[in-house]
């Protein structure tokens, strides 16, 4: 498994030797990346233009895919830095990790520009997010939400400066940064968790097992995604270290993953069994609804029983694991999707007649992302990817095969 | 709870010696309301003057006029009352809306008031009116429950606002500033009774034709671009400018109120199933309904203490 | 729009161009709201209009008070306007529909702009039926080379268009069509009189030989005048000018008045006629024919009216087919009388297959089988004769006299005596089927032979009629004012060899022949709710009552449902009482009071002398008509009933009793109101039947779809009318309705010289300027008084409400201080000059005083009675009467039914109250479809949906976007069927389930099912207004460019497709041969999953 070990400079030292243009691999991604925010950007302007008409958004449905996807992505960016900092700088972790350091903060930077991209557009007055900072209502969860992000921000950005413009004393700095990522990172996911959790109105959401649920979900999403990073862009040997490493991290995958089935699991029962009807009807919607296969092929078959399989193969093979975790971590959108859309259909329970009294655009308890929505979507994905590639290739934000703790 | 009452009160240029109170026969006088906390008072932009208004005692009293063989409307009755409560400050009236099942008809009249009084878009509704079948033949019931916001005490929707853009006032309606507001919609997912609607900015004229001189066309669609007077100021409707954008909601018809006129609701009431008046005021007739035996609120076990009550 | 004159751009307005090309940024599209109105935006940035930033609905001079029209009931209105547009529409405090108790009429203005009563949805949705998109500004014209129905227009001017219309010709490429000018044939008045009169002598005339002799003889005398005849062998048809038609679907009085001068004084055609049938006709006339009066020699002028509860006051009220709560006359006005009962203890029933939104607070919901009301009302009179619960002192006073001394302002004839021919009642007896009376002839003042009867120590002008008491015949005059006359209510006996019976014996008869139960088992209810209802009837006093509507009447045994019905209120006696059934009163527009400054009917010089037997053959009898060829007639003849809507299209399909050549529809959706409606499109389309078809529309309406010629109109928030009252309202009134907007940039067109708003009085008008015809122009109203503005009739009739009716003025409405008057103009100074000119206005009533008192009026939208003068007497004794009440007999016993022939059958019809089954075909045969087809069919109008109307109301359609078929679970499960299944409607007549659309396409009653508790099993229904294929539902195309249709308008199911064809006619559906009604509920239909 020798593979050549490529360093900024010999790869700029090979750009500038080529000199004829050529197609290589980089180049198509910029290209992939490129027309994807070409085609992203028409749900962009139909959503400067036209508000949020052309979403399939409404008045009993008001958070959508965008929502979603900004939680999603929350979990991301912070549970990916959070089990690499707890791993490496708290538990001290033997691995070849730490050399992930500095393209995960990249990660972590262009996930949080997809999250803000989404979550500001979803917004009716996008330009008055101004307003939480001038206007801030500290009662308010989403204040709260909205500033820890910011400052989480910060810190992630202080990171990465000091990444780039190394000055001496930086690394302590840097290091103290990421204890303080620490709390952050678990009030950050906590808070949006709770978000949710404080909701009484909406059946599923309220209650101190949302937040619990979010940070578990940012602890399983960022072990996939930093296990799949880990596994697909390590640059250094890949010999019997780099395999520990990712068994390891394997192993702690699927831990995390059996824990999170069964208190999920547990969770559904809990509701389904008193039967608290609206309660008991977001559940079904999610489970038997019309988007059922989201929830069982997607989520549970895709995104858990195939990873839990190949996880438990007895061969673990480092592609295998990082198969297992890509998967994961991709379907792990459906989480955020079933938390956040049935519990808002299930309207019907909780007003009956409601419906009928009064008919309109977005008055109907059905939502199905538009096509404009997904465009958006598109542009946020293609906006991040076009940022990590530049943070890759122009930056150099990749990992260090020979950094150690 | 942070409400913020003074400083978030959109400007409002309010006439406040408008309400006349004269037309029930009351001496023929109008009544001038005490200040409008709250409200920008801009004297010069009072409209035309109407009648003579008299400066009345604000122990001003309608019991000297009572004729029991002259009975009067409740509607007329209400905004006498509504005048008395005008007299006092924001802070002094409680707001409520009292609902009677009993003589609810189902007419949705008051919901096609509010819609029409607020220019409501296609989408925004602040009232509906829920319409259910009890029972099996021939023994059954229809059944109609008029569903406004509930302008709750507890308003789970004002604390998860993060800007402050909603809040409830010392008066107990629970408003929103349009212009502060982004439009994050948190608090529609807050509210337990699915009182609040976001303009999405639609239009009834979407599929009407246009460009055919035979026909009168886009004409006809500009009775959708007069402003709502929510809030007491105009707000022509134009393209992504609030109150699209915005979480709409009932407001008790505050613009109303503040000139002396009851809530659209309220007055277009055909079953006179809707209640409105200050429940501070002992006299009141919402004060008298909402001691009644047979008074409800909706999900009291939710701890909101609405100020929308039910007969039933 | 080349001839029209273009308003000049005034001093806030818009020219009409300049108004849409603006506008045009506005609208339509994603981006809907890019530019906006420049007006507004200008008036609410602008430091100038600082006030306009701030709420001005409240100011009364934002205000004009008018009446609503959005469906029939009339309520009073405050339409509030932002720069002319109207904003919002509110209820008129001083009006007693929207406020109750109403208030003060005289309280100023000034102090009402805050405060208003409560309208419907409807009536607040109001501004959309105005603001229209799909509203016509240009005259249409079938585009020549298409055929009716395919939707082809063109526009042409107005003055094009007028011209065409008078003088015919080939119009379309299709041949010669005759125009106006060719109808109006007979112009000499002289010669019309002398024509009537010889035709009358021919009607008059019994033996057929001598009535041919009679018909040769006029041709003789009128040798030179027979071309003006439609037929001259058959004179009784009359002049061609009855070849012209004039039909209305809802038409109030002002525009009526002006419409019917036109129409009748002026052109001289006896064909104009309304759609009373369609929608309570056998009320309307079976009230007629219960109010008729004893003139003397025979029984006439009864009022074509019926009564409704005095519901504010009553204790205990059934409702029968009636929809208080959704639909009648009407929520705001009776709704919040009903609701306060409820809380205070007061109960009421509801006779209703559906449980409509009344039954949801009813002390009974009755689901009755439909069409068997008549066998409840039989088996509850029964109930209550045997168990003497009735009132024997009102029924037993037989004239003005008894009533008089009785306290009561009205009497019935419950006691006077019919004669019983083999068993059957026929005439009521008279003094000298006795032998009581001996007869002498005398010569009167007028030198006219009369006979006068003397009996019983008493002279009569005519033979008097007979009650018994204390088992002795007695004598009397039903008008006497001196002597009371009481009666027994039972008798059953023989005089001189005579079986008499008292009229309420008859009906008691009739009750009797079953017994409760087995009534019970007709109707399909419980005899207990027979008995229930009886006892609670008759446990309030009079302050009880029975209220109707069209469920009962709409049925072939209408007529006889309604009498049923009625005999119950009469047998409390609860006629004029409060909380009894009353009977509605307007002030008289018309100045017929002395000292009344404007006596209209006789302010016309030219008046035509038209006569003949009209299209629907209700002035005629057949028996009289030179048409008669023995039973069964052509088509039937209605001798007690007029304004038969479903007769229209079929009468002039069969062109009987002739032809119509010019068909002129007024806000009429004949095609689509109409059970049947199908066979109205069929004939509509076919040219070779009706040659000319014009129609008054605000938008290509279901009609105005097969019309030749469609003229743009005004809406209702646009233009005047009196909208007159309502039986269940007390006081006396006058709604007024009057301007409140004009969309900016309405053409207006040149009439007589003066620039008129493009309306239908502006169609009729230049129609009558370009024929010359009396009664219009410059002295049109008297020499010297013109007629050549709408305005100068309705501003005179508006100055005669004012003024009242006492000689001496005392009852008239105080002036207009200044204050008033500034709010009177200051409201409308964004009326156009064509509509508002103040001068103008001014002029038509000439007096400044009485100018001051219109204002008054018009500035509170009309003329509304105080509250307290509503009722009279002791309200301590509790016995309390209306102020103004119907004041005259009532007749339980109907002479004039019983005497008349139906013309199919050739048999008397039934005089008084009977059970008659439902669902007969013109000849009398029941209609039987067969097992097949199991459901009953039954329709019902939604609160918020009037008619063909208010689909253009996009407001309503948020309530209710689309009406389902309402089903009981029981049907569903039984047919397999689920809740939101699509469904399809078919019956033994339209096997299909489609409407014929007559251009090659159909659409099929296609609805979905909404499977409910409150529905009678085996009974279906529907709710009116929706399953349109125009007015925007469908595409058409103007000069060639697509009007694109707008789907929202085209949703839901009108079944009346579905309603069972006359089996004998073919082309009609079934209908009540008495009272008139078009038949909703009669119909056996399938319902067929799709
Ligand atoms: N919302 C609304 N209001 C209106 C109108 C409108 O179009 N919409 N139109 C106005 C006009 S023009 C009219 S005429 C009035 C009509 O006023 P109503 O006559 O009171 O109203 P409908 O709904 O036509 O009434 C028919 C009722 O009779 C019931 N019914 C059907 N068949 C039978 C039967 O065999 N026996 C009995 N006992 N009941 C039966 C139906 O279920 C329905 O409830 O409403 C006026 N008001
Ligand atoms: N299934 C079913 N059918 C019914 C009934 C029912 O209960 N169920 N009810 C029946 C009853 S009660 C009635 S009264 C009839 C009513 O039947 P109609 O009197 O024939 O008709 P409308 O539906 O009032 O429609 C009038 C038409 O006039 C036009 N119009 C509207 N406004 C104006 C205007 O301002 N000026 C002019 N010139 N034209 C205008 C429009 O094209 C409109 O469609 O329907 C009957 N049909
Ligand atoms: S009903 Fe809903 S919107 Fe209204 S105050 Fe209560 S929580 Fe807020
Ligand atoms: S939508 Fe507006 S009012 Fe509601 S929570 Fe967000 S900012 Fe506050
Ligand atoms: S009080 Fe005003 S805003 Fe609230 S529901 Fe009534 S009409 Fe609408
Ligand atoms: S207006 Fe009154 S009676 Fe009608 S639905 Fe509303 S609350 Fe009920
Ligand atoms: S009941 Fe009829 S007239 Fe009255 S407001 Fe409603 S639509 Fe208008
Ligand atoms: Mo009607």
């Amino acid at each position: 498994m020798a593979r050549e070990i490529i360093t900024e400079k010999t790869e700029k030292a090979q750009r500038e030797a080529g000199g004829r243009f050529s197609w290589t691999p980089d180049r198509w991604l910029w290209l992939v990346g490129i027309v994807a925010l070409l085609i992203g950007s028409i749900g962009l302007f139909d959503r400067l233009l036209h508000g949020l008409r052309p979403t399939d958004l409404g008045s009993f449905v008001p958070w959508g895919l965008w929502v979603a996807a900004y939680e999603y992505f929350v979990w991301l960016e912070v549970g990916s830095l959070f089990m690499f900092t707890l791993l490496v700088y708290v538990f001290k972790w033997e691995s070849l990790l730490p050399g992930m350091a500095r393209m995960l903060y990249l990660t972590a930077i262009a996930i949080l520009g997809m999250a803000l991209i989404l979550i500001g557009l979803d917004l009716g007055h996008p330009f008055r997010v101004w307003h939480v900072v001038v206007y801030p209502q500290w009662g308010s969860l989403m204040t709260w939400m909205i500033w820890l992000h910011m400052v989480y921000m910060a810190v992630l950005v202080g990171k990465l400066y000091i990444e780039l413009r190394p000055f001496p004393g930086g690394e302590r700095i840097s290091r103290w940064l990421s204890y303080a990522s620490l709390p952050l990172g678990i009030g950050l996911v906590v808070i949006a968790g709770s978000v949710f959790g404080v909701i009484i109105a909406r059946p599923t959401w309220q209650g101190s097992a949302l937040p619990l649920y979010f940070f578990l979900s940012a602890l399983v999403a960022g072990t996939g995604l930093l296990t799949a990073q880990f596994i697909w862009f390590w640059p250094g040997r890949r010999g019997e270290a780099y395999l520990a490493t990712a068994r390891g991290l394997g192993r702690m995958l699927l831990w995390l993953l059996i824990v999170g089935f069964v208190a999920s699991a547990l969770g559904g029962l809990v509701i389904l069994y008193p039967g608290v009807p609206a309660q008991a009807e977001a559940l079904r919607l999610t489970l038997f609804g019309p988007f059922w296969w989201v929830y069982w092929l997607f989520h549970i078959g895709l995104g858990i029983i195939v990873p839990i399989v190949l996880l438990l193969g007895r061969t673990q093979t480092a592609r295998r694991i990082g198969i297992a975790a890509t998967l994961f971590t991709v379907t792990f959108i459906a989480v955020p999707l079933n938390i956040v859309i049935p519990a808002q259909l299930a309207i019907e329970t909780v007003e009956p007649g409601l419906i009928a009294a009064y008919r309109g655009p977005g008055l109907i308890p059905y939502y199905f992302p538009t096509l404009s929505e997904w465009l958006l979507m598109l542009y946020a994905l293609a906006f991040g990817f076009l940022v990590f590639l530049y943070g890759y290739n122009v930056l150099w934000l990749r990992p260090k095969a020979d950094e150690h703790p | 709870m942070p409400t913020d009452e003074k400083k978030t009160t959109p400007n409002t240029d309010v006439d406040r010696g408008r309400f006349l109170g004269g037309m029930l026969g009351l001496s023929g006088a109008a009544l001038v309301s005490g200040p409008l906390d709250g409200l920008a008072n801009d004297p010069e932009a009072a409209p035309t003057e109407l009648g003579t208004a008299t400066q009345r005692s604000p122990a001003f009293d309608v019991d000297e006029d009572y004729d029991p063989t002259q009975p009067v409307d409740v509607l007329v009755r209400m905004q006498q009352e509504l005048g008395r409560a005008l007299e006092k400050s924001t802070a002094e009236r409680r707001w409520v809306m009292v609902i009677d099942l009993r003589k609810c008809v189902g007419c949705h009249a008051c919901t096609i008031a509010c819609v029409s009084e607020n220019k409501l878009p296609p989408g925004v509704v602040y009232r509906q009116v829920v319409e259910e079948e009890v029972g099996t033949y021939p023994n059954v019931r229809r059944r109609f429950i008029p569903r406004p916001c509930l302008h709750c005490a507890e308003p789970p929707c004002v604390p998860v606002c993060p800007v402050n853009a909603t809040y409830r006032r010392a008066d107990g309606i629970v408003v929103m500033d349009y212009d502060r507001c982004i439009g994050c919609r948190y608090c529609m997912t807050a509210c337990p009774y699915s009182s609040r609607y976001f303009d999405f900015g639609f239009s009834q004229y979407d599929e009407t034709p246009t460009g055919n001189e035979a026909v009168l066309g886009e004409g006809g669609s500009v009775i959708e671009l007069l402003p709502t007077f929510e809030y007491g100021r105009a707000w022509p409707r134009q393209r992504e400018k609030s109150p699209i954008g915005n979480v709409r909601k009932c407001h008790f018809c505050m613009h109303r109120i503040e000139v002396g006129e009851l809530p659209a609701c309220t007055t277009n009431c055909i079953g006179r199933a809707t209640f409105f008046g200050d429940a501070n005021d002992p006299h009141s007739l919402v004060s008298e309904l909402i001691a009644k035996p047979n008074i409800m609120r909706l999900r009291e076990e939710l701890g909101t203490e609405p100020k929308v009550y039910y007969l039933t | 729009m080349a001839n029209e004159n273009q308003p000049e751009k005034k001093k806030n307005g818009l020219s009409r161009r300049g108004f849409l090309k603006v506008s045009a940024v506005a609208g339509g599209g994603a981006v809907a709201f890019l530019g906006g109105l420049p007006r507004f935006r200008q008036a609410f940035t602008s430091g100038a209009a600082q006030a306009a930033n701030s709420y001005q609905l409240a100011d009364p001079t934002n205000q004009i008070h008018s009446v609503c029209l959005q469906c029939n009931t009339g309520c009073g209105i405050k339409v509030k306007l932002t720069e002319g547009i109207a904003a919002k529409i509110d209820g008129n405090p001083y009006s007693p529909w929207t406020m109750w108790p109403h208030l003060d009429y005289n309280t100023p203005v000034a102090e009402l702009g805050g405060t208003e009563g409560a309208l419907c949805p409807k009536g607040q949705s109001g501004l959309q039926s105005a603001y229209d998109p799909y509203r016509i500004v240009s005259v249409l014209k079938r585009k020549p080379g298409t055929k009716r129905g395919e939707g082809e227009w063109i526009t042409i001017p107005f003055d094009q268009a007028i011209e065409e219309v008078v003088e015919g010709g080939n119009l379309f490429g299709e041949g010669h069509v005759a125009g106006f000018r060719d109808l109006y044939a007979l112009r000499d008045a002289e010669v019309g009189k002398r024509m009537t009169d010889f035709v009358r002598r021919i009607l008059d005339e019994k033996d057929p030989t001598h009535k041919q002799a009679l018909v040769e003889e006029f041709k003789r005398t009128f040798a030179d005048h027979l071309d003006t005849l439609i037929d001259p062998d058959h004179p009784d048809l009359g002049p061609k000018n009855n070849q012209f038609a004039f039909i209305w679907g809802r038409l109030k009085n002002g525009r009526g008045d002006l419409f019917k001068r036109f129409v009748g004084d002026s052109f001289g055609s006896v064909n104009a006629n309304g759609h009373t049938t369609v929608c309570q006709g056998s009320l309307y006339f079976g009230g007629q024919a219960m109010s008729e009066q004893w003139d003397g020699s025979k029984f006439s002028g009864g009022s074509k009216f019926y009564w409704q509860a005095d519901a504010g006051n009553s204790d205990f009220v059934i409702y029968v087919g009636a929809n208080v709560f959704e639909a009648n006359y009407g929520p705001p006005q009776r709704v919040p009388k009903i609701t306060e009962g409820i809380i205070n203890g007061k109960k009421y029933a509801i006779v209703d297959p559906r449980l409509n939104k009344a039954g949801s607070h009813a002390w009974k919901w009755v689901p009755i089988k439909p069409g068997e009301d008549a066998a409840l009302a039989m088996g509850m009179i029964r109930w209550i004769v045997e168990n003497g619960r009735y009132h024997t002192q009102f029924l037993s006073n037989a004239n003005r006299a008894a009533a008089q001394a009785q306290n009561e302002a009205s009497w019935s004839n419950a006691a006077w005596l019919v004669r019983i021919e083999d068993g059957v009642p026929g005439r009521l007896l008279r003094g000298s089927d006795l032998g009581l009376t001996s007869s002498r002839t005398e010569v009167n003042d007028d030198g006219n032979e009369i006979t006068i009867y003397s009996g019983q120590g008493q002279e009569f002008p005519f033979d008097p009629f007979v009650v018994l008491r204390d088992g002795q015949p007695v004598l009397f005059d039903p008008n006497d004012t001196e002597i009371p006359v009481y009666g027994q209510p039972l008798v059953s006996t023989t005089l001189n060899g005579i079986d008499v019976k008292s009229g309420l014996q008859v009906i008691l008869d009739e009750a009797q022949s079953r017994t409760i139960t087995e009534w019970a088992e007709i109707a399909g209810i419980r005899t207990r709710d027979i008995i229930d209802l009886a006892h609670e009837f008759t446990s309030h006093g009079r302050r009880a009552c029975v209220d109707l509507h069209r469920g009962v009447s709409q049925h072939t045994n209408g007529y006889y449902n309604v009498l049923s019905w009625y005999v119950l209120n009469c047998l409390i006696g609860n006629v004029d009482h409060a909380g009894g059934m009353i009977n509605g009163s307007t002030y008289d527009r018309n100045g017929g009071k002395t000292g009344q400054p404007f006596p209209i009917d006789r302010m016309n010089d030219g008046k035509a002398a038209k006569f003949g037997i009209d299209l629907l053959r209700t002035n005629t009898l057949y028996e009289e008509s030179t048409l008669f060829e023995g039973y069964p007639a052509k088509r039937p003849w209605f001798p007690l009933a007029t304004d038969l809507y479903q007769e229209d299209a079929p009468s002039m399909a069969d062109m009987y009793p002739y032809q119509i050549k010019i068909a002129m529809f007024y806000m009429s959706a004949i095609n689509y109101a109409l059970p049947s409606g199908h066979t109205v499109n069929e004939i509509l389309a076919d040219t070779g039947k009706i040659p000319l078809i014009i129609s008054s529309d605000i938008l290509v309406g279901e009609t105005s779809t097969y019309a030749d010629y469609v003229f743009p109109d005004l809406t209702y928030l646009e233009r005047w009318e009196f909208h007159g009252t309502h039986f269940s309202v007390p006081w006396k009134v006058e709604n007024v309705r009057n301007p409140a907007i004009s969309i900016p940039g309405w053409p207006t067109v040149t009439v007589y010289g003066e620039e008129l708003p493009m309306s239908a009085e502006a169609m009729m008008m230049a129609i009558a300027e370009r024929l010359d015809l009396p009664g219009f122009g410059p002295d049109g109203l008297g020499q010297g008084v013109p007629f050549t503005r709408p305005e100068h009739l309705y501003l005179k009739q508006v100055a005669n409400i004012a003024f009242g009716e006492k000689e001496d003025g005392s009852d008239s409405v105080p002036e207009a201080d200044a204050e008033e008057m500034r709010i009177f103009t200051l409201a409308r100074r964004d009326l156009p000059r064509p509509v508002f000119d103040q001068d103008v206005w001014n002029a038509a009533v000439g007096d400044e005083g009485l100018w001051r008192k219109v204002t008054y009026v018009l500035n509170r939208g009309g003329r509304y009675q105080a509250h307290a003068a509503g009722y009279r007497g002791n309200p301590a004794t509790g016995d309390v009467l209306v102020a103004n009440p119907y004041g005259r007999q009532v007749n339980l016993y109907q002479e004039k039914t019983a005497m008349t022939i139906n013309s199919m059958t050739g048999r008397p019809f039934i005089g008084h109250a009977a059970y008659v089954p439902p669902a007969m075909d013109a000849v009398g045969t029941p209609v039987a479809d067969g097992s097949d087809y199991d459901l009953c069919l039954i329709t019902h109008k939604e609160m918020m949906m009037t008619k063909a109307r208010t689909v253009t109301n996009y407001w309503l359609l948020h309530l209710l976007p689309e009406n389902p078929v309402l089903m009981n679970a029981r049907d569903a499960e039984r047919l397999g069927l689920a809740d939101g299944d699509q469904v399809k409607i078919v019956s033994a007549s339209n096997p299909e389930g489609v409407w014929d659309l007559q251009d090659g396409t159909h659409k099929p009653m296609v609805g979905k099912l909404k499977v409910i508790q409150g529905m009678r099993p085996g009974v279906i229904s529907f709710a009116l207004g929706y399953g349109h294929w125009a007015s925007g539902a469908r595409d058409i195309a103007i000069n060639d460019r697509i009007i694109k249709s707008d789907p929202r308008r085209a949703t839901g199911i009108h079944a009346n497709a579905a309603m069972r064809v006359d089996p004998h006619l073919g082309n009609v559906t079934l209908q009540d041969l008495v009272g008139g009604s078009a038949v909703f509920y009669d119909t056996k239909v399938k319902v067929v999953k799709v």
